[in-house]
């Protein structure tokens, strides 16, 4: 259990502060623009997927994550969602312990998930350099 | 860690669709009625601007080294700011044993609305001795 240890200790009010734990709306949007740098990770299960897709995200239910770690890049920034920020907290807790340091939970709800995909935010990011990037 | 992977492989549409793991913020004077065990995993730092003085204080980052101080035989109802924190204890009391543990997602924001004499007076509360932390213990709480 000493991963998990470890991984809890290092949360304090530094790591909260600093979004370590989780990436805002705003920064999930540039995120979304710079696919090299960047994936987003769908933990919903599959019986959900076919009500509401985002985007171009890695699909792995959490009940498959402890055994399809290998399909995760390791060597971009890995922000995880769901419906509700509950299981994408979880399976980001567990990535960061498995050796996945950047990945964060999308502090967002579907509904305000949709937001990014509005045509301002289609626009922006067909726009955007990866240098503007916040995350 | 084989703990928390057993519980990720268990936990799916079944198991969240009927989200038995979610206590609603509306139950909170109740539970502060019954003398639940309530616990803020909010750091020191934001406890000190803003507290629950009927709920045991234990941050995200100290919970590893004081289980010893979780009942594991009453109801743990976990919250902080928002659903991260209590859902990342929840995982990982499940992976270390406890069974009994349920969060209240919306957290602190939603909590404090029912903090208010309407709610509180409804739920029977008519002492502050109500506002002090449950042990968790049944014979004296």
């Amino acid at each position: 259990m000493n991963q998990l240890d470890h991984t809890l200790k290092a949360m304090d009010l530094h790591f909260f502060a600093t979004e370590r734990h989780g990436i805002s709306l705003a920064a999930a949007a540039d995120c979304l623009a710079d696919k090299e740098q960047c994936v987003f990770l769908d933990v919903r299960t599959d019986e959900e997927t076919p009500y509401a897709r985002f985007g171009d995200a890695i699909h792995i239910p959490l009940e498959q994550l402890p055994d399809r770690l290998d399909d995760v890049p390791r060597d971009k920034a890995v922000v995880v969602f769901c419906t509700s920020v509950v299981r994408a907290s979880m399976a980001a807790f567990y990535l960061k312990a498995e050796g996945f340091a950047s990945a964060r939970t999308l502090l967002a709800n579907s509904e305000e998930m949709m937001k990014l995909f509005s045509p301002a935010e289609i626009h922006r990011r067909k726009d955007a350099t990866p240098s503007n990037r916040s995350f | 860690m084989e703990n928390i992977r057993n519980y990720f492989r268990e936990m799916d549409y079944e198991a969240f669709g009927t989200g038995g793991f979610a206590t609603t913020p509306a139950a909170l004077p109740g539970l502060i009625k019954n003398r639940a065990f309530l616990m803020d995993l909010r750091t020191r730092e934001e406890v000190e601007g803003f507290s629950l003085p009927m709920a045991v204080h234990i941050p995200l980052n100290e919970l590893p080294d004081r289980l010893d101080e979780i009942p594991d035989d009453v109801p743990v109802i976990l919250f902080a700011d928002g659903p991260w924190r209590p859902s990342v204890a929840m995982a990982y009391l499940i992976a270390r044993g406890f069974d009994q543990v349920s969060i209240i997602p919306q957290g602190l924001p939603e909590m404090a609305k029912l903090l208010k004499p309407g709610p509180l007076h409804a739920a029977g509360i008519r002492g502050s001795l109500e506002a002090t932390p449950g042990c968790g213990c049944r014979t004296c709480c």
